[in-house]
């Protein structure tokens, strides 16, 4: 089943010559984990904000064509409160999501509720078990300002899920965060995944990207460059330099061998693969 | 700057406990006072009331921290202005000479009434703040139709200002660790805070976007009628109180019609 369809999307921020998305097209089926990857400036957050529908309702721009429907509704004919009830967003900077409603995460998290009037005696049950859910359980009566960067944003991701959208969005949600937070925030999406939603996460963690993701797509320019299984994508070093990535360690140690003609079968993309691979080569 | 409490203290007291519109109903009334009365002794009469309900609240002592932090400046510098200037004044009396100036006697009372003034006014939003925990407070403005946006604005400021505290701290800290001077004579600190405003303010206005968004995606526009997380239940004691507000305030208008 698709959930998100972009039928040649182009978007167009005020103050800049070029288009900002130009004719993005593509679905994404319930239930996928999608990695977004592409340069700084190629148009991610853009692509992110339009399933939001931020793009069009709260960014300075314009829609110069297309459309992109999301579960059945036209972004642009829908108010991001609609959207809201089947899209969540997290982004980049776990401090900047707190909305500064509650002096407790469990306020925090009951914000949304309180907006979109959910009755008081449903919100205790789903506050409690969205709060399992992320495992913060425990840390509910905390200020959501005094906990770890990770713990924060899962503070963030409890929010938006308590909502209960279909899919939820990470715009580089690791970015501020140590090893430690963000192996906390993807094994906690992995797990959301498992449960169901679809995940659209940016990220330049290519080695999370590897272990989870069921396809990657590659922004450049504000166009898709590249759409395919991590595999594919991960393991073409060329298009990924082309595209100012940098490849993961283990697939340049494939290649480094594969030139001396060591390396017989497909680069690697994590180190079990390149393990199996030096084994052959030893042999 | 940490020792400056500028939001809620959790205490068990019966200031605490108050449903927060008797507490409402009290910076009303002092909000009355301050726009229409000129008693010096009345505004007096009010500060140590307040002063009182603060001790009463457990919370004395970090109220009189942050009254005479805020209020201090202000006192000094009406007293000053009005002492030295007289600028509503009319008699010319002098309370005592120093060299070639003089302190009217008129200009310092004005300028004692003036801050005493004030200090009523903060004082009671001070209480306020310091005993209401800030949930509580949006839910029962909520039900006497505040709009909920108003109630959400005034309750993250709230809480933004003591983000802000810290935030600037960090700053200065990082700031100091890189050679800042932070200590010294008042306009060479002073001086040293300027570079401080752009990281902050800057950090500030970026964070504002993505605050929106988050706002926005979790319903903040939405239409739908709102609902709380808590139930605020006004108990005997608080409609007396709200009532006893209520009296008080017609009696002091009553007073002003007649006399
Ligand atoms: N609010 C804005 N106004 C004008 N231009 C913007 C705005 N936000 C982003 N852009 C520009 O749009 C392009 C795409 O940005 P973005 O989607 O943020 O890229 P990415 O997330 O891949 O780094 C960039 O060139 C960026 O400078
Ligand atoms: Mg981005």
């Amino acid at each position: 089943m698709t959930v998100i369809e972009f039928k040649d999307f182009k978007w167009h921020y005020f103050e800049r010559e070029e288009h900002d998305l130009q004719g993005v097209n593509l679905k994404i089926k319930k239930g996928e984990f999608v990695g977004l990857l592409g340069p700084s400036g190629s148009g991610k957050t853009a692509f992110c904000y339009s399933i939001m529908g931020v793009v069009p309702h709260l960014s300075q721009g314009r829609v110069k064509g297309g459309k992109v429907i999301i579960d059945g509704l036209d972004t642009q004919d829908s108010s991001i409160g609609e959207l809201s009830s089947r899209v969540g967003i997290i982004m980049q900077s776990p401090k900047s999501q707190l909305t500064g409603a509650g002096l407790t995460i469990e306020e925090e998290v009951a914000f949304g509720l309180e907006n979109t009037g959910v009755p008081r005696s449903e919100m205790g049950k789903r506050i409690k078990s969205v709060l399992k859910r992320v495992g913060l359980y425990e840390l509910r009566k905390r200020s959501p300002f005094e906990v770890s960067g990770g713990q924060m944003q899962k503070v963030g991701i409890a929010s938006v899920l308590v909502l209960e959208p279909k899919i939820l969005i990470l715009d580089e949600p690791t970015g501020y965060l140590d090893p430690g937070g963000t192996e906390a925030v993807f094994s906690l999406v992995k797990k959301l995944n498992n449960q169901g939603k679809t995940i659209i996460i940016v990220t330049h963690k290519l080695e999370y990207l590897a272990r989870y993701a069921d396809r990657i797509i590659l922004f450049n320019n504000g166009r898709v460059v590249r759409d395919g299984s991590p595999q594919e994508i991960l393991s073409d070093t060329k298009l990924l330099k082309r595209n100012k990535i940098d490849p993961l360690p283990v697939t340049l140690l494939g290649e480094a061998l594969k030139k001396k003609r060591k390396w017989k079968q497909e680069l690697p993309i994590t180190v079990k693969e390149a393990v199996e691979g030096l084994r052959k080569v030893v042999k | 700057m940490a020792f400056l409490k500028t939001n809620y203290i959790k205490k068990d007291s019966v200031i605490h406990s108050l449903n927060p519109l008797v507490k409402f109903s009290w910076v009303s009334l002092v909000v009355v006072l301050f726009l229409f009365s000129g008693s010096m002794t009345l505004f007096i009469v009010v500060n140590i009331i307040i002063l009182l309900l603060a001790f009463l609240g457990k919370v004395g002592r970090d109220f009189i921290k942050g009254l005479v932090f805020m209020i201090g400046p202000i006192f000094l510098f009406s007293l000053m202005i009005h002492g030295l200037f007289n600028p509503f004044g009319i008699s010319e009396e002098v309370l005592f000479s120093f060299y070639t100036i003089n302190i009217s006697l008129e200009g310092f009372y004005y300028g004692l009434f003036f801050g005493f003034k004030i200090s009523a006014l903060i004082s009671v939003f001070y209480l306020f703040i310091l005993t209401t925990y800030p949930g509580r407070m949006v839910t029962s403005l909520r039900t006497i139709g505040f709009p909920h946006k108003l109630g959400f604005l005034v309750n993250a400021t709230l809480q933004i200002v003591p983000l802000m505290l810290r935030e600037a701290e960090t700053i200065i800290d990082a700031q100091r660790a890189r050679g800042l001077e932070t200590k010294g004579s008042i306009t060479k600190r002073l001086g040293a805070y300027v570079p401080l405003l752009g990281p902050i303010v800057l950090g500030s206005v970026m964070k504002v976007y993505e605050r929106t968004i988050a706002l926005e995606v979790r319903g903040f526009s939405s239409t739908a009628d709102k609902t709380s997380l808590y139930v605020e239940n006004i108990t005997l004691t608080d409609k007396l109180l709200i009532a006893l507000s209520v009296v008080l305030l017609i009696i002091y208008v009553v007073f002003r019609v007649i006399g």
